[in-house]
C-alpha cells in the first residue's frame, strides 16, 4: 500500500486481477472504504496490428481483423469490410448484407450474456453466471452452424459473405433463438426480483448524462446513462433500416441501467435476427470487385462494446495506405474514473467491468527511453511521425 | 490408564482429528457437487477435497520477506487445533460427549470463536494489502455475527436450563427438538452461522473479485493445505453443533445408529448452508449489517424474550 498523503491510501487493481480478465492497471486511493480518486493505466498488450494491415492485401486483413478481439469479432470485420467497400466504392448485395446481420446479431447477443456473466461472477453470484453461460452455449451453437465456428467467423470478406443461410439453417437458428429468448426473459427477471443484485448495483457507479456526454461515451455506457445513440439507427450500415427495432435507453445511470440495457438489447438482437432469416432476400453472396484508386473512407458498426470506427486510404496497390481502428473500450475507459469516485472499494471491479472493457482491442504502444528511464503511451500514428527523430 | 488412551484415541481418531478432516472433507465435497448441480455443470468426484488437501501439503511454502513468521505460520494451527478439540466436546454415538463436563457449552462455542481470530492473525501477519483487508473485513463481520449467534445459544441454554451439552442432547430426547421449540433462534442460529462459515451472501473477507483471496492470498503449499482442512473442519463443527443444539431429538439406544444419524443430521444442516451460498450473490461490507443485526439479532432476542416470559414453552 503506497502513502498518498496521511490517510489516503492506494490499492492497485491489476494488472492480473481476478476481476479484471484482460490487462489494465488501477491504481485506486482509498480513504477507508471510499474511493476519492483513480488512476488507469493501459497498455500491457500491445500487439502492431496495425501496422501489419499496412503490408496485407485488402482480403487477408479480413482474417487479420478479425483476431482484434475475439469476443466482437464479427464486428471488427464488419467495420473493416463496410470501410473498405465504401472506399473501393462496392456495391454489396442484400442477401449478403442481411447475412451479415445475422451474424453481428448473434454476435452481440452471445457477448452481452458473456458480459452479464462475467458481472454476476464479480458480484459474487456464480450461479446465475453459469446459467447465463448456459443460455450463451445456444447462441454460440447458432453461430456454428451459420458460420462452422464458435469465435472467429469468416464469413465476411471484402465485396459481401463467403457463407449462405440454408432454409433448414434458418429454421435451426429460430428454434434455438425461442431458447435464447427463454432465457434470457428468465435473467431478466431474475435480476429484476433479486434483493441482493439491486442492493450491489443500485446507486453504484453513477454517470451521469452530462458527464457521458463529456466523456462522448459510446454503446450500452451511453445508453444506461440516458444517451439515445446508437450507429445502426444513425447509420445503418448493412441494412439496419429494413429492421424494427428499438435502441434500449435507461435513465437510472448506474451499473443496474448496465444490466438492464444490455438485457433488453440481446432480445431486440434476437428481434433482429429473426426478422432478417424471414425476410431473407434472394440474390448473390458477392458483389463485383473493383480496381482499387485513391480514396479514403470510414466505416462504423455498433459493436456489442459500443461505435466501432475503421478509417481506411487507399491507393493504385491493393494493399491500404493507411488503416486506422478506433475501439469502444478506447471511449469509455476514461469515464470509469467519474464512476469509481465517491463509491466504494468493494465496488471498485464491478464498475470497471460494467463499461465491458475490451483492453486488447483498445492498446497503444509505450516507448520507454532507456537513458532517462521514462515512459510515454503514444498513438502509432504520432510514432510514424516522429519515426526520424526516435528510430 | 485406559481412559487416557481412550482420550487420546478420540483426540486424534474419532471424533476428532481423522475422523473430523475425513467427514468435514465429505461435507465440502457434498456442497461442490450440489453447487455444480444447481449451476448445470457436473461438480468434482468424491475424493476431490482430498487430493486437493494432499497436493498442497506436498507442495513448496513460500512465506514473504516482509511477512510476520510467528503469527503467519502460527494462524492455520491455531484454527486447527481449537476446531479438532471442539469436535470431542460434541456427543457422537451417545449423549455424552467424550469430553463432557458441567458448563462445556461455553468452552464449545468459544472454541468455534477462535478460528476467526486466527484468520484475522493469518490477513494481518501476512503484511500484504489484500491480507490486511481482508482481516479489518473478517473483524467487522465477526462483530456483527457473534451477538445474534450467541443469543441463539443463550436461547437455547436458557429453554433447556442447563449448561451441559449432554443435558441439553437429553433434553430433547424427551421434550421434542429446539428447532421447534425455538424456530426463531434457529433461523438467527443459521444466519450467523453462513457468516461464521464466510459463505456467500457473506464471504466478504474473502471475496475473489475485489480482494483476491483475502487473508489467504499471500498462503502456499502446507500452510495452505492447513487452512483447507480448517475449511474442512469448519463445515463439520458448525454442522454439528447445528445437530446437537437443534436437532439431538431421535436418538437410539445402538451407539452405531446414533453415530451414522448423526452423520446424516450434519450432513442435512451443510445442505443447507451449501444451498443459502449457492443462490445468494455477495453483500457489500456495511450492506451485511442488515440481515445480521436487524434481521438475526431481532429475531434471536424476541425468542429469548418468549422464553424467559415462558409464553408457548
Amino acid at each position: 500500500m503506497g502513502v498518498r498523503s496521511r490517510k489516503v491510501y492506494s490499492v492497485p487493481v491489476g494488472p492480473y486481477h481476478p476481476a479484471l480478465e484482460e490487462m489494465a492497471f488501477y491504481k485506486v486511493y482509498v480513504e477507508g472504504e471510499r474511493i476519492v480518486d483513480a488512476l488507469i493505466k493501459p497498455g500491457f498488450n500491445h500487439r502492431g496490428i496495425e501496422k501489419l494491415a499496412m503490408k496485407r492485401s485488402y482480403r487477408r486483413n479480413v482474417q487479420l481483423f478479425e483476431r482484434v478481439c475475439g469476443i466482437c469479432s464479427a464486428a471488427h470485420t464488419t467495420a473493416y469490410c463496410v470501410a473498405v467497400e465504401r472506399c473501393l466504392k462496392i456495391d454489396v448485395p442484400k442477401r449478403a448484407q442481411y447475412i451479415r446481420a445475422v451474424q453481428a446479431e448473434a454476435n452481440r447477443i452471445h457477448s452481452h450474456l458473456l458480459w452479464f456473466g462475467v458481472a454476476m461472477h464479480v458480484i459474487g453470484f456464480d450461479t446465475l453466471f453459469m446459467h447465463s453461460w448456459a443460455i450463451r452455449e445456444d447462441i454460440l451453437d447458432v453461430v456454428e452452424t451459420l458460420t462452422g465456428n464458435r469465435v472467429n467467423y469468416s464469413v465476411n470478406t471484402i465485396g459481401g459473405v463467403r457463407r449462405d443461410i440454408t432454409p433448414e439453417m434458418g429454421k435451426y437458428i429460430l428454434e434455438k433463438l425461442n431458447k435464447v429468448e427463454k432465457g434470457t426473459k428468465y435473467l431478466i427477471r431474475a435480476v429484476k426480483e433479486d434483493l441482493t443484485i439491486k442492493a450491489r448495483t443500485k446507486e453504484v457507479g453513477v454517470l451521469t448524462k452530462e458527464e457521458a456526454r463529456k466523456y462522448c461515451d459510446v454503446g450500452p455506457t451511453a445508453r444506461a446513462s440516458g444517451i439515445e445513440e446508437d450507429v445502426r439507427r444513425a447509420d445503418p450500415h448493412i441494412n439496419y433500416e429494413d429492421f424494427d427495432f428499438e435502441v434500449c435507453v435507461e435513465d437510472t445511470c448506474d451499473v443496474y441501467a448496465r444490466i438492464m440495457v444490455r438485457l433488453r438489447e440481446t432480445l431486440e438482437s434476437i428481434k433482429i435476427v429473426r426478422q432478417a432469416i424471414k425476410n431473407l432476400p434472394e440474390g448473390p453472396l458477392m458483389a463485383e470487385l473493383t480496381v482499387p484508386r485513391p480514396n479514403e473512407d470510414i466505416g462504423r458498426t455498433e459493436a456489442p462494446r459500443g461505435e466501432l470506427i475503421y478509417y481506411i486510404r487507399s491507393n493504385y496497390t491493393n494493399v491500404p495506405e493507411r488503416v486506422k481502428l478506433r475501439t469502444p473500450t478506447f471511449v469509455n475507459l476514461p469515464s470509469t474514473k467519474p464512476m469509481l469516485i465517491g463509491d466504494k472499494l468493494a465496488d471498485a471491479p464491478q464498475i470497471i467491468v460494467s463499461i465491458d472493457p475490451c483492453l486488447s482491442c483498445n492498446d497503444r504502444v509505450i516507448i520507454i527511453d532507456v537513458r532517462t528511464g521514462k515512459k510515454k503511451t503514444m498513438l502509432l500514428d504520432e510514432i510514424i511521425r516522429r519515426r526520424g527523430k526516435i528510430w | 490408564m485406559v481412559a487416557q488412551l481412550l482420550l487420546i484415541i478420540g483426540l486424534l481418531v474419532y471424533p476428532g482429528f481423522v475422523f473430523s478432516i475425513l467427514y468435514g472433507g465429505i461435507l465440502i465435497w457434498i456442497y461442490r457437487k450440489i453447487r455444480a448441480r444447481m449451476q448445470g455443470r457436473r461438480g468434482p468426484p468424491w475424493y476431490q477435497t482430498y487430493a486437493d488437501i494432499m497436493k498442497l501439503l506436498s507442495k513448496e511454502t513460500i512465506i514473504p520477506r516482509n511477512a510476520w513468521r510467528v503469527g503467519f505460520i502460527g494462524a492455520p494451527i491455531i484454527s486447527i487445533v481449537s476446531l479438532a478439540t471442539a469436535m470431542l466436546l460434541i456427543p457422537i454415538w451417545s449423549s455424552k460427549p467424550l469430553l463432557g463436563f458441567v458448563g462445556d457449552t461455553i468452552v464449545l462455542l468459544y472454541l468455534l470463536t477462535v478460528p476467526t481470530f486466527a484468520i484475522i492473525l493469518a490477513g494481518i501477519s501476512s503484511n500484504s494489502p489484500y491480507g490486511i483487508v481482508g482481516a479489518s473485513r473478517e473483524a467487522s463481520l465477526l462483530v456483527w455475527y457473534e451477538l445474534p449467534f450467541w443469543f441463539s445459544m443463550a436461547t437455547i441454554l436458557i429453554l433447556t436450563g442447563t449448561l451441559s451439552v449432554e443435558k441439553i442432547v437429553s433434553t430433547q430426547a424427551t421434550l421434542g427438538p429446539n428447532i421447534v421449540r425455538a424456530p426463531l433462534a434457529f433461523i438467527a442460529f443459521i444466519i450467523a452461522a453462513q457468516a461464521k462459515l464466510a459463505k456467500r451472501p457473506f464471504d466478504i473477507p474473502h471475496a475473489e473479485t475485489e480482494i483476491v483471496a483475502g487473508p489467504y492470498t499471500e498462503y502456499s503449499g502446507v500452510l495452505r493445505g492447513f487452512f483447507e482442512i480448517n475449511e474442512a473442519l469448519k463445515w463439520l463443527t458448525i454442522s454439528s453443533v447445528a445437530a446437537t443444539f437443534f436437532l439431538g431429538w431421535p436418538t437410539t439406544g445402538n451407539p452405531v445408529f446414533n453415530a451414522l444419524l448423526f452423520m446424516v443430521k450434519v450432513a442435512l444442516f451443510a445442505i443447507i448452508f451449501a444451498v443459502i451460498d449457492i443462490v445468494n450473490p455477495r453483500f457489500r461490507i456495511e450492506q451485511a449489517h442488515w440481515p445480521l443485526w436487524e434481521v438475526a439479532l431481532i429475531i434471536a432476542l424476541i425468542d429469548l424474550v418468549r422464553i424467559l416470559a415462558g409464553i408457548g414453552v
